[in-house]
C-alpha cells in the first residue's frame, strides 16, 4: 500500500474511532443499581459440623435417684440398667477424650463416682435420704446454665413426670438458662422393663409391672441431652444399642438449616416485570418493572436441608419477615426498614421443597427497591412432633389406663419446641428481591 | 515548422508510404508529414489501396482531434493537397510515349529529332498505352516526367509551401521508389532534380530542400503466365528476370548523374518473395505488403527524424537482411548506434501495444458496440459512458472509422509477418483466423470466446514476461484505466481501449 | 483506491464492525432495558443474542472477504453474469442466515419455556438482517474490486 493510502486510512480510522466510542458510550446500559444487604446466611445456617471432632468432650450424666426410678432396675438387666451401663462405652467412642462426670438427683444435686455410678443398676442407688424423695430436675438445669461450655454435655436420665405448673416452669427455665445461651436440647425416649411404684402421677402411687415379652409394655425413660446441635448428635450417633431408636429421638437445636436454596419465577402474566440477571447463589433475585402496577406476585421455590431429628416443619405454617431498603435518584434509605406489604399464597410442599407464591405491594414512586424476606415456621404450630411423642405421653397415667406413660410428656415437648422457635427465631430461607421500577 | 514531404512513386512507393502511414499509426511517424503520389497508373491496386488508406487515416485523425498526449495513436498530422496523386497524364487512357512527345509532329517538322527518338525508343515503347505505368522502362518515365505542372496540385501546393520556407534545408523531401520497376526507376532522379533545381529551393546559395531517396532494391518476384499474357496481347511489362538488370542499370546510372540527394537508402534483401500472379498493372496490379517496405518506412521515418543542417556530405545508408527470421534486434530502426536499442525499444513497444489495440478494439470494442446498452455489463462501460450516449450515431461513425483503420493495421501487419515474409516477433494466428490475402478482409479470432486463451501475438519465448496474462486480465485493466472526463464520449472510447492495450502490454511483454 | 487491496478488506471489515457495534452495543442494550423474556434474565437473553449476531457479523465477514477476493480474479471482468450469480448466492446465503438466526433463537426460546412479543422478535430479526445481508451489500456496494463493481443490487 502507498503511503498516500495509509494516511488515508489513518485519518478515515480516526473519524471511525471516535464515532465508535461515542456509540459505546452512547449504547452502555445503565448498570443495575445495587443496594447493599449482609448477603451472609449464619443467621439461617447451622454452622458447619466441624469434621475434627472435639479432641475432648466432658459430659456429665445426671441420673434420676427418686423413688419413681427404682422400678427399672428391680428388673434384672433392665433396658434402664442396660443404656446406663453401655453410655459410658458409647460415649468414649465419640471424641478423642472423654470426661465422664456423674451425678445423682432428686432432692438435690450429688456427684458420685464412676464406682457410686455403676450402683445405679441396684435399687439401694434409689433409696438415698436428702435425695430420694422429689425429683427437681430445675436445679439440674441450673447446674447447666452455671456450668455450660462448648465442649460440655449435660445428660438428664429420668421417668419426667411433671405436672402441668411444672412444665411450664421448667420451659421457662430453661427457655431462659439454656436456650438463651444457644444451648441445644436432645429428647430420647426410651422404653425399660418396669416393676415398682410409680410415683408422680395425679393418682397415688400405684404398682406396674411391665411385661417382658411385651416391649409395648415397658415403661418411659427419657433422657434429656443438652448441648450446641453437633455434640448431641454425634453422642446420639455413637449410642448404637439396639434398644435405643433413633426414631424415638427429637432435637431442638438453635438453627435448623443445614442448606437452603431459593429460585423466583415471575408467573407469565401481562405486566412488564423482566428478571435481570440474578445472584442465585446469593439468593438475589433482580426485576425490571415498567408497569405501574400496584402490586406483583412472584412464584417462589425453596429447597430446605433441615438439621437431622429436629421436628417436622409445618410447611402449612410458614409466616414471611419482610425489611427494604431504597434507592432514588434524590435519597436513599441507609437502614432497612420493615415491610409489610409482602403476602403469602398458595403455599405447597413436597419433601423438601416448598412452593408458594408472594404478592409484593410496589411503592408508587420510581426507585429502586430491595426487599429481604425471611421464610420461617409459625412459633406457634410451626412444627409438628412426631407420634412417638404423643404415644409417650398421657395426661392421667393411672392403673387402669396408660400406666407406662410420661405424664404431660407431649406438652412439655410441644412448649419446649415453641420456647425454641421464639428464643431462636428459626428462619428456613430468604432471599432479596430487587425491583428497579421505571414508569 | 519544418515542412516534411513523402513523396511515393510508383507502386513500390505507393506500399512504402502505405507501412509509413500504419507506423505512424502505430505512433512512430514524426509530428507532421505531407504526402504526394505518383503513379501514372491510377487504377494501380495498390495505389488505390494508399490512397483509401491516407482518407481513412485523416478521417480518424479529425475524428479524434483530442487524443490525450500519452495517447502516441496517429500522433502524426497527415497533410495532403487536395489532389494528392500526380498521375503524370492529363489523359486517363491511351496516352503513348509518342502523343505525349507530340511523334508525329516530329516526324514532319523535326525529322532529326524524331530520328532520334526512333534510336532511343522502339515502337513498342513509342506506342504502349502508359496508363499502367511505364511498364519497367524508365527511360519512358524520364521522359515523361521531366515537366511537373506547378499550377496544378499537387505541385501547386507543394511550391507554395516551399516558397514560404525561409530556412535553408528546412524543406525534408523523401522520394521512395523501386528501382527494378518503370515509375519508381524513371521519377526517383527526374524529381530529385527538378525539385532541388526550382526556383522556390533556391534561398540565397543554399538550397532549402533536404532531400532523401529510399531507394528499394528487387525483393518480390512473381510468376509469368505466358498463355494469358498472348491472350491479352500484352507484348511490353516488366518480368522478374528483369529486376537485378534493371536495378544494376538503375544505379550504375545514378552514379554517373550526381543526383543531388542529401541522403540515400538503399534497402534490399537476397530472396524475394513470390507475391502472386504477374499483372502488368490497374487494378489487377495489387500486391500484399512486404517487410521490405517496413524497413523502408523506417528508412523515411529516420531521415524525417533527423534536425534540420545544412549536409556536410552525401550520405549512404543500406539495409538488407541475412537471416530467414528477422526479430526486433535485426531492424535498422536508427543510423544512430549509441540509440539503437532505446529505439528499437520504442518501435517494439508501439507496434505491440498498437497491434493490441487494433485487435481489441475490432474485435471486443466492436462487438461491445453493436450490443444495446442494457447487454452491456462490463464495468469500463458503466464507469464512463453509462451517461454518455456512445451509441449515437455520430459517436458510432467515428469509432467505425477507427475499426476501420484498425482492421487495415492488422491486415498489413498480418501480411508483412507471413512466414515467406520473414518478419516474425508477431505470432499473427493468435489474432488471425487466416492469413492476409489480397483484397481480402481479414478474420479476426474473437477473445471473448476463449478468454483464457494466452494473449501471445508475439512468437518468441523472450519477448514474453508473463505467460498467465490472458483476455481477462486486459479487460480487468480496461476496467481500471481512468481516462480524463473532458474528452469526447468517442475520444474516451479510443483512447480506454489505446490505454488498456498499452498497459496490458506493458505487463505481458519485454516492451 | 477504495476498491483494491487490502484497503477494501480492512475497510470492510471496519464497516461491518460498526453495523456490530450499532446492533450489539445500541440495538440490543437498548433492548435489554425494555424486553421481557418471562424467567430467563434479561441479561442471559441478551448475551445470547449477542453471541448469535458476532455469529451473523463474522459470517458476513468471511462472505465479504470472499468476494473482495474472488471479485478481483480476472474471469469476472468479462464474465459478469457469472459474478452476477455468484453475488446474488452469496446474498441469498445472508439472507438465510439471517433467518437461521432467528430460528436458532425460536429454538433457543422454546428450550427455555420462554417467550417474547412479535415487535422484539422483529428488532432483533432486523438486527440480524443489518448484521448479515445488509452488512454484506453495503460493503460489496461500495467496496466490490473494479472488475465486479456494478455487480451488488442497485448499483448502477
Amino acid at each position: 500500500m502507498s503511503i498516500n493510502n495509509l494516511n488515508i486510512l489513518n485519518q478515515k480510522s480516526k473519524k471511525y474511532l471516535i464515532f465508535l466510542l461515542t456509540l459505546i458510550l452512547l449504547s452502555c446500559s445503565k448498570k443495575f443499581d445495587k443496594i447493599e444487604w449482609d448477603y451472609s446466611t449464619s443467621e439461617i445456617l447451622i454452622p458447619k459440623i466441624s469434621t475434627d471432632i472435639n479432641d475432648s468432650i466432658e459430659i456429665f450424666l445426671f441420673i434420676d435417684a427418686t423413688l419413681s426410678m427404682k422400678g427399672f432396675v428391680n428388673v434384672p438387666n433392665s433396658i434402664y440398667s442396660s443404656f446406663l451401663e453401655e453410655f459410658e462405652a458409647n460415649a468414649q467412642t465419640g471424641w478423642k477424650n472423654v470426661k465422664l462426670n456423674f451425678f445423682k438427683f432428686g432432692t438435690k444435686i450429688k456427684k458420685i463416682t464412676r464406682e457410686q455410678f455403676r450402683q445405679a443398676k441396684n435399687p439401694s442407688f434409689y433409696e438415698e435420704p436428702g435425695i430420694y424423695e422429689k425429683t427437681n430436675i430445675d436445679s439440674v438445669i441450673d447446674f447447666i446454665s452455671n456450668n455450660y461450655k462448648p465442649n460440655h454435655i449435660y445428660v438428664l436420665v429420668s421417668d419426667f413426670f411433671q405436672n402441668e405448673a411444672d412444665i411450664n416452669l421448667l420451659n421457662l427455665k430453661i427457655k431462659q438458662n439454656c436456650f438463651t445461651k444457644n444451648i441445644s436440647i436432645g429428647i430420647l425416649g426410651l422404653k425399660s422393663e418396669f416393676n415398682g411404684l410409680v410415683y408422680d402421677a395425679k393418682v397415688p402411687p400405684y404398682y406396674y409391672h411391665s411385661k417382658t415379652d411385651d416391649p409395648n409394655s415397658y415403661r418411659n425413660v427419657i433422657a434429656l441431652i443438652f448441648s450446641n446441635e453437633s455434640n448431641i448428635i454425634n453422642l446420639i450417633d455413637k449410642l448404637n444399642s439396639p434398644y435405643i431408636n433413633k426414631n424415638y429421638f427429637i432435637l431442638i437445636p438453635s438453627k435448623i438449616i443445614t442448606n437452603f436454596t431459593t429460585n423466583v419465577s415471575k408467573p407469565k402474566e401481562k405486566i412488564k416485570l423482566s428478571l435481570r440477571a440474578s445472584k442465585k447463589e446469593l439468593n438475589i433475585y433482580n426485576f425490571n418493572l415498567r408497569d405501574k402496577t400496584k402490586s406483583i406476585n412472584l412464584n417462589i421455590e425453596l429447597y430446605i436441608h433441615t438439621i437431622p431429628y429436629i421436628p417436622q416443619i409445618n410447611y402449612n405454617k410458614i409466616n414471611i419477615q419482610c425489611f427494604y431498603k431504597y434507592l432514588t435518584k434524590q435519597k436513599s434509605s441507609k437502614d432497612s426498614i420493615p415491610y409489610n406489604n409482602v403476602y403469602l399464597k398458595q403455599i405447597s410442599a413436597e419433601q423438601n421443597i416448598i412452593k408458594t407464591t408472594i404478592i409484593i405491594d410496589i411503592p408508587e414512586e420510581n426507585a429502586i427497591y430491595s426487599f429481604l424476606i425471611y421464610f420461617q415456621p409459625s412459633p406457634i404450630d410451626g412444627f409438628i412432633l412426631p407420634n412417638w411423642v404423643y404415644e409417650f405421653s398421657s395426661d392421667n397415667p393411672n392403673p387402669l389406663k396408660d400406666q407406662n406413660k410420661t405424664l404431660n410428656f407431649d406438652k412439655f415437648v410441644i412448649n419446649l419446641v415453641r420456647s425454641a422457635s421464639v428464643t431462636f427465631n428459626f428462619k428456613i430461607a430468604k432471599l432479596y428481591i430487587n425491583i428497579k421500577k421505571e414508569v | 515548422m519544418a515542412m516534411n514531404y513523402l513523396i511515393g512513386i510508383g507502386g513500390t512507393g505507393a506500399r512504402v508510404v502505405e507501412a509509413t502511414l500504419f507506423l505512424s499509426f502505430a505512433g512512430l511517424g514524426p509530428d507532421h508529414l505531407n504526402i504526394i503520389l505518383i503513379d501514372p497508373d491510377e487504377a494501380n491496386g495498390n495505389l488505390t489501396r494508399t490512397k483509401f488508406l491516407i482518407q481513412d487515416y485523416k478521417t480518424c485523425k479529425s475524428n479524434f482531434p483530442d487524443l490525450p498526449e500519452d495517447n502516441f495513436l496517429m500522433k502524426t498530422k497527415i497533410s495532403t493537397p487536395e489532389n494528392f496523386i500526380f498521375s503524370i497524364f492529363k489523359e486517363k487512357t491511351n496516352v503513348k510515349l509518342s502523343d505525349y512527345i507530340h511523334y508525329h509532329i516530329l516526324e514532319s517538322k523535326n525529322k532529326t529529332i524524331a530520328d532520334l527518338t526512333d534510336i532511343l525508343f522502339t515502337e513498342e515503347e513509342l506506342n504502349t498505352p502508359l496508363n499502367e505505368g511505364f511498364r519497367g522502362h524508365p527511360s519512358i518515365g524520364a521522359v515523361i516526367m521531366s515537366e511537373i505542372p506547378k499550377s496544378e496540385d499537387p505541385w501547386k501546393s507543394f511550391f507554395q509551401q516551399l516558397k514560404d520556407i525561409r530556412t535553408p534545408y528546412e524543406a525534408k523531401i523523401m522520394l521512395v521508389g523501386s528501382l527494378f520497376g518503370g515509375t519508381g526507376s524513371a521519377g526517383i532522379p527526374t524529381l530529385s532534380k527538378i525539385l532541388k533545381e526550382s526556383e522556390e529551393a533556391i534561398l540565397q546559395n543554399e538550397n532549402k530542400i533536404f532531400l532523401g531517396g529510399t531507394f528499394i532494391l528487387p525483393y518480390f518476384t512473381f510468376e509469368i503466365d505466358e498463355e494469358t499474357l498472348n491472350q491479352q496481347k500484352i507484348k511490353m511489362f516488366v518480368t522478374p528476370d528483369n529486376f537485378y538488370i534493371a536495378t544494376k542499370a538503375a544505379l550504375a546510372y545514378y552514379d554517373t548523374k550526381n543526383l543531388p540527394f542529401d541522403e540515400v537508402y538503399l534497402i534490399g534483401g537476397d530472396s524475394p518473395r513470390i507475391t502472386g500472379k504477374f499483372s502488368p498493372g490497374s487494378k489487377t496490379q495489387e500486391n500484399l505488403p512486404d517487410f521490405i517496405e517496413l524497413i523502408s518506412a523506417l528508412a523515411v521515418l529516420d531521415f524525417f527524424a533527423q534536425q534540420t543542417q545544412k549536409p556536410q556530405s552525401q550520405k549512404f545508408f543500406y539495409a538488407g537482411y541475412e537471416s530467414n527470421n528477422i526479430n526486433w534486434n535485426a531492424i535498422p530502426i536508427t543510423r544512430n548506434q549509441k540509440e539503437k536499442d532505446i529505439k528499437t525499444q520504442q518501435f517494439k513497444s508501439k507496434l505491440i501495444t498498437t497491434t493490441l489495440f487494433s485487435y481489441i478494439i475490432s474485435t471486443y470494442g466492436s462487438n461491445t458496440l453493436s450490443k444495446s446498452e442494457n447487454e452491456i455489463e462490463y464495468t469500463w462501460y458503466k464507469d464512463h459512458f453509462k451517461k454518455d450516449s456512445l451509441k449515437n450515431p455520430e459517436n458510432i461513425t467515428k469509432i467505425t472509422s477507427l475499426i476501420n483503420l484498425s482492421k487495415k493495421f492488422l491486415w498489413w501487419l498480418g501480411s508483412i509477418s507471413k512466414s515467406e515474409n520473414k518478419f516474425l516477433p508477431f505470432d499473427t494466428s493468435k489474432f488471425l483466423k487466416e492469413e492476409p490475402e489480397v483484397n481480402a478482409q481479414i478474420s479476426l479470432l474473437n477473445p471473448e470466446e476463449d478468454p483464457l486463451r494466452p494473449t501471445f501475438i508475439l512468437r518468441n519465448a523472450e519477448d514474453r514476461k508473463n505467460e498467465n496474462l490472458n483476455f481477462n486480465h486486459l479487460i480487468t485493466i480496461m476496467n481500471k484505466t481512468k481516462i480524463k472526463k473532458e474528452l469526447s464520449t468517442s475520444t474516451k472510447f479510443i483512447d480506454l481501449f489505446f490505454k488498456a492495450a498499452r498497459d496490458f502490454s506493458t505487463k505481458t511483454y519485454n516492451i | 483506491m477504495m476498491r483494491e487491496p487490502p484497503l477494501n478488506y480492512i475497510l470492510s471489515i471496519v464497516i461491518i464492525a460498526s453495523i456490530w457495534m450499532i446492533t450489539s452495543l445500541g440495538i440490543f442494550s437498548w433492548l435489554e432495558e425494555n424486553i421481557d423474556v418471562g424467567n430467563l434474565p434479561v441479561e442471559d437473553f441478551i448475551s445470547y443474542i449477542r453471541i448469535l449476531i458476532s455469529l451473523g457479523g463474522l459470517l458476513s465477514i468471511i462472505t465479504s472477504i470472499i468476494w473482495l477476493y474472488l471479485g478481483e480474479k480476472p474471469i469476472y471482468a468479462v464474465n459478469i453474469p457469472k459474478a452476477k450469480k455468484l453475488w446474488l448466492a452469496m446474498f441469498l446465503a445472508q439472507v438465510a442466515e439471517s433467518f437461521l438466526l432467528t430460528l436458532i433463537l425460536l429454538i433457543y426460546l422454546v428450550i427455555k419455556g420462554e417467550k417474547i412479543n412479535f415487535i422484539d422478535h422483529l428488532i432483533i430479526y432486523l438486527s440480524f438482517a443489518l448484521q448479515t445481508f445488509f452488512a454484506f451489500w453495503l460493503v460489496t456496494f461500495f467496496f466490490s474490486p473494479t472488475n465486479v463493481k456494478y455487480v451488488p443490487l442497485f448499483k448502477k
